[in-house]
């Protein structure tokens, strides 16, 4: 088990878990600082997806599977594993079945604005279209990594639905005991789920089942609580409350102020312009925190 | 398609019978007759929205404008000729060429209860490849226009479904998911196990991949968006392409400019749509629908809406909001619409009422297509 970091490493140091850290500067990222900082913790945490599994790939690795932070297998995935060897390309769709009573419109829609398949559990062999698919998505999530529902784009995922039409060799995988989440639920069994997502969950915020949605909550899908309650006490046992107090690394400039999620919109926006600027993070002169704070109303009239 | 499209049905029967000989072809037409011709003199057996089983059918073709009614009926029209026995339909739609046998799309009927054909099939070879993929992305991974079903119990299930969500959502709302009936094919591979996507070049060529197909022996070429009086764009969706830059290909969109105005382009495009207006005449305002469409399930009061009577949609939005005030409901929501006559008019139904009702009738009816029956009447 690998994990990709888009933080500093050094909070893991002897914390006793199995995990094995992907640097970040081996992930083959052009432009790491810029890259860095045109993203939100979240779209960067996202956007290293393909980088970390083709790394994983010339690791040695024959196949790679992908799953989210916010997952907890429950049980034997041996045939997931098993199958994503057999197949280039291993995706999950979100739905396996039409959806049925009033809502199902809304939910469907919900579905076509966020993607066919699900960008938390996925695989790629080492193989030339298994490649082939990873240069693609690094080459769509470098530059746009975004939620922007109106222009095509949700993050990594809406890019997957282009995946089955593209490469040869795409499983659709359909086991509805793997990736059960909100979005799948009431409808799955939670006595057979062996790999649940817990995608918007917040262990500080027990009582919600995700802040994506407020369709459900905990007490309207049978034995829910109980596993939900299982998982916050695992991820608050392995140091939930002391990484919370942790600051991100690439969240502030370089000396110490916070970079806000619009400096980082109108660094992305300024395009190749933003080279002149040098390293994103500096504050000396000539920096991009300097051109932020400068006064527009004072700059001289040529 | 709708009856001043009927060229278009000619060209693509006449095409199919010199690769399909003795292929039934049968065509859709979400219009009436009107006596602008004669079904049975046509290269085609003509279905109506009458042979379809569609519920709701007036209110079907109330919310739909003329396009999409097309669109919308697409799973019914399927449904209906697997109804009539046909084991295998493949559905085309109407600006298309038939340029070879459709080996690829019948062999894989064969193996598969549906066949879906990608827009792309590889990322995009030219300069603008992101936008084109976007594009996509926004209107759906898979071309509505050739969808291929076998009559099995999951082709069945598969119609049942797309009946149901074009029925409330086949409108172009990009923001919510939605792009007529296209988007809801992205979720066919994860509902209906048994879909083939063809990868096939040739099966389907359109606009969409003309930059990497100009290569592919066509079976399928596809017109979308083709206008025969400006022969020299490829289509009105995308300023991208012209005709002249098509290789091999340049001459088809010639060709068919010319199969179009042989087969009666000039006079069918003078031939009324029936579906444009209520029983008395007066032409259905482009509000009016929208209207429609947020009532939901509350216009089954109104029975059949086109009628104009006592109790109809017509008259509903011809009522006054609140007497003895004379603003309407159309033109209150004409007002709700616009923020430069919110500002104008702050109070359509206080002091600015006579003003609001004068600008109605001096330029709205004009700036909103509304036939002067929405009018409101002059006070005596």
């Amino acid at each position: 088990m690998l994990l990709g970091l888009t933080d500093d490493p050094g909070c893991l140091r002897g914390a006793g878990y199995p995990l094995e850290v992907l640097p970040l500067d081996e992930l083959g990222l052009p432009g790491i600082e810029r890259f860095l900082f045109r993203c939100t913790r979240l779209e960067a945490a996202i956007a290293i997806k393909p980088f970390a599994l083709e790394r994983a790939l010339d690791l040695g690795f024959d196949t790679a599977v992908y799953v989210d932070a916010d997952v907890m297998v429950l049980g034997d995935i041996s045939d997931l594993l098993r199958s994503a060897g057999h197949h280039a390309i291993t995706l999950v769709p979100h739905l396996l079945e039409p959806l049925v009573g009033s809502d199902r419109v809304g939910r469907e829609l919900n579905i076509l604005q966020s993607g066919t398949f699900n960008g938390g559990v996925l695989s790629v062999t080492d193989s030339d279209t298994g490649r082939a698919f990873l240069r693609w998505w690094q080459s769509r999530l470098f530059a746009d990594c975004r939620h922007s529902v109106e222009e095509g784009m949700h993050f990594d995922q809406r890019w997957l639905d282009l995946v089955p039409s593209y490469y040869e060799d795409v499983h659709v995988y359909d086991d509805p005991a793997i990736n059960v989440a909100h979005w799948n639920l009431p409808e799955r069994e939670l006595g057979a789920c062996r790999l649940f997502h817990f995608s918007g969950y917040d262990p500080d915020r027990a009582e919600v089942m995700t802040r994506y949605s407020s369709r459900l909550s905990l007490d309207d899908v049978p034995e829910a609580r109980l596993l939900f309650a299982r998982f916050r006490d695992a991820v608050l046992a392995a140091g939930w409350r002391e990484a919370q107090r942790r600051p991100y690394a690439f969240g502030s400039f370089d000396n110490g102020v916070p970079i806000a999620n619009t400096a980082r919109a109108l660094y992305r926006d300024l395009g190749d312009e933003a080279d002149r600027f040098g390293d994103p993070f500096s504050t000396g002169a000539g920096s991009f925190f300097r051109w932020l704070v400068e006064d527009v109303a004072l700059a001289p009239v040529v | 398609m709708a009856k001043r499209e009927l060229p278009y049905a000619r060209v693509l029967a006449r095409s199919l019978a010199e690769h399909h000989p003795g292929n039934p072809f049968l065509v859709l037409l979400a219009d009436e007759v009107q006596g602008c011709f004669e079904p049975e003199r046509e290269p085609f057996e003509l279905l109506t929205l009458d042979d379809l089983r569609i519920p709701h059918g007036g209110r079907f073709r109330f919310l739909n404008r003329r396009q999409p009614l097309s669109y919308a009926a697409t799973p019914y029209f399927l449904s209906s000729l697997l109804d009539r026995g046909y084991g295998t339909v493949v559905f085309l739609k109407q600006e298309s060429l038939v340029l070879g046998a459709q080996r690829s799309v019948l062999d894989a009927l064969d193996a598969h209860s549906i066949v879906l054909t990608p827009h792309l099939l590889g990322p995009p070879e030219t300069d603008d490849t992101r936008e084109r993929e976007l594009n996509i992305l926004l209107s759906g991974i898979f071309n509505g226009g050739l969808v291929g079903v076998r009559d099995t119990e999951l082709a069945r299930r598969f119609l049942r479904w797309w009946e149901d969500r074009v029925f409330v959502g086949c409108r172009h709302a990009v923001g919510e998911g939605m792009h007529y009936e296209q988007r809801w094919l992205d979720l066919v591979p994860g509902y209906f196990r048994d879909t083939c996507i063809l990868r096939d070049a040739g099966a389907n060529i359109g606009h969409w991949n003309l930059p990497e197909r100009c290569g592919a022996v066509p079976q399928l070429l596809r017109f979308s968006g083709f206008d025969p009086d400006r022969p020299e764009h490829v289509t009105r969706y995308s300023d991208r392409l012209a005709t002249g830059d098509l290789d091999g290909l340049s001459g088809r969109f010639a060709d068919y400019a010319q199969s179009l105005h042989a087969a009666g382009w000039a006079e069918t495009h003078r031939w009324p749509y029936a579906y444009d207006s209520f029983r008395n005449g007066v032409p259905v305002p482009e509000l009016a629908r929208d209207l429609y469409t947020e009532l939901g399930d509350d216009v089954d009061t109104f029975g059949d809406p086109f009628a104009t009577g006592a109790g109809s949609f017509y008259a509903w939005l011809n009522e006054p909001v609140q007497r003895p005030h004379r603003v309407t409901r159309l033109w209150k929501a004409v007002h709700a619409l616009r923020a430069d006559l919110q500002e104008a008019f702050p109070e359509p139904l206080g002091a600015d009422h006579d003003a609001f009702l004068d600008w109605a009738r001096s330029s709205g009816g004009a700036e909103h297509q509304v036939d002067s029956a929405f009018l409101p009447a002059v006070r005596h």
